[in-house]
């Protein structure tokens, strides 16, 4: 009986599609980057070519992907319609897109203004989102998890894109700002207060719905999110302020929460009524397993003697491979090199020569200063780009 | 007041809770009542029985289950 359904209060097609569409290219931007700059790119995690890709893909394709899912979900889960909804669409993608090219720019040319404006496109088309996704959520009853983890998700999305603007204009060392520190912290709500939340959320619904699976246990969906926020905002309050015994135990509770997630979704997959997967629960599979296994290399790694590491990284240095793996004692050395090149650009180009001074600086790196907590002030910058 | 039909939608995979309900809506008589039993809140189907001459009480079992008592609206 096709004439009593409704569309009416569905979000327009063109709202969603138009982040649909743009996010593939944003996908191949960093492909096509990650063919021009070669293993250099690889260096270290502070490069400023590391760092473009690294946001073509969170802002470009995948905060792109999730803000048009959202407002496809939002009325359908929720029954939260938000008002306008393709003139907030309009406005959030053009600014955001626009935002991710500039950022991914800023990160390559080191132009000062690029990361201004980005953090001005970026930080108030999310805005714009949060509240247009936010009003529509208000007064909605938290009656399932998904919905509470669809509200808890924006707080993370806040945090994260508030992080970020903060170090796009601190990144010219004009606030004394412990940057590297509020990177961490940064990436941790963009991919455990954002990301992880909302999937989570989505997962909820969307695996027993089309998967045919037993429901999350209640227990288990109730508790998860609220969890994970609060282990992020007590790793953020433990790692800001210096409390090393501490700040450990609370990201490695967080990531465990992870994996007891992707565990748990594994075996509800395992209980499913179809007799043969479709390619969704393929694809669900593929990435639960690869959380797995990203959960299993942070707690690897946070693990791993420093001194034995360093061993093992010059084991595998070798000439034609990357050349060098920068762990354990050299990466506060490391990065203090690393994050001087965001304002001075003379360690990633020429091609040629920034391989020699890494070569150069990764030998000397033991007597660098270990100070990798501020960023350089705007003299030393200067002097740096002098040298160049 | 006791349902006249039943509709236990819990097991059945997209859309199929939607398109039974239609169907089921269809053939509701002013007089009777239709009960959906769904494992989530419904709410694509609340917009189309308001567009289409329908009121609705839903209520929730403990044990996750959405109950949905669909009638005809009062002239």
């Amino acid at each position: 009986m096709q004439a009593l359904l409704s569309f009416d209060q569905a979000p327009p097609l063109a709202a969603p599609l138009r982040f649909f569409l743009t996010a593939p290219l944003f996908a191949i931007l960093a492909a096509l980057l990650l063919l021009w700059s070669g293993p250099e790119l690889f260096a270290s995690r502070w490069t400023g070519a590391a760092l473009a890709l690294t946001h073509l893909i969170t802002v470009g394709f995948m905060l792109q992907v999730m803000l048009g899912a959202m407002l496809q979900i939002l009325p359908v889960v929720a029954g939260a319609n938000i008002s306008r909804p393709q003139l907030l669409a309009t406005l959030v993608h053009a600014a955001v897109a626009t935002g991710a090219l500039l950022l991914a720019s800023g990160f390559l040319s080191y132009q000062p203004l690029l990361f201004e404006l980005a953090a001005l496109l970026i930080g108030s088309g999310v805005a714009l989102f949060i509240v247009g996704a936010g009003h529509a959520l208000y007064g909605v009853p938290s009656t399932n998890a998904t919905i509470r983890g669809l509200k808890l998700s924006l707080i993370g999305l806040t945090v994260t894109v508030c992080l970020g603007v903060l170090l796009a204009v601190a990144l010219d060392g004009s606030l004394a700002l412990p940057l590297m520190q509020l990177t961490s912290i940064h990436l941790g709500w963009g991919f455990v207060g954002w990301s992880v939340v909302l999937l989570a959320a989505v997962a909820f619904v969307v695996v027993p719905m089309f998967q045919m699976t037993p429901a999350y246990p209640e227990w288990f969906a109730g508790r998860f999110s609220w969890t994970l926020l609060a282990l992020l905002f007590l790793w953020s309050v433990a790692d800001s302020a210096g409390w090393q015994w501490s700040s450990p135990w609370l990201a490695a509770a967080a990531v465990l929460a992870i994996a007891a997630f992707a565990a748990l979704t594994l075996q509800l997959q395992s209980r499913s009524k179809r007799a043969r997967f479709d390619a969704t629960q393929h694809y669900w599979r593929v990435a639960m397993l690869s959380t797995l296994a990203a959960c299993s290399l942070w707690l690897a790694a946070s693990s791993w003697p420093p001194g034995r590491a360093q061993r093992v990284a010059s084991a595998v240095r070798r000439p034609g491979a990357v050349r060098r793996l920068h762990v354990g004692n050299d990466r506060h050395a490391l990065q203090d090199r690393a994050f001087s090149g965001l304002v001075t650009p003379a360690e990633s180009r020429p091609r040629a020569r920034a391989s020699s001074e890494h070569e150069q600086g990764h030998r000397r790196a033991p007597a660098q200063p270990a100070d990798a907590r501020t960023l350089r002030r705007p003299g030393a910058a200067a002097g740096s780009r002098a040298l160049a | 007041m006791k349902p006249s039909i039943v509709l236990d939608a819990r097991d059945l995979e997209p859309p199929e809770p939607m398109v039974r309900t239609m169907e089921a809506l269809d053939k509701l008589a002013t007089s009777e009542k239709l009960l959906v039993l769904l494992p989530r809140e419904p709410y694509p189907l609340y917009r189309a029985l308001e567009l289409n001459g329908f009121t609705w009480k839903t209520k929730r079992r403990a044990d996750g289950t959405v109950e949905v008592l669909i009638q005809h609206q009062a002239p």
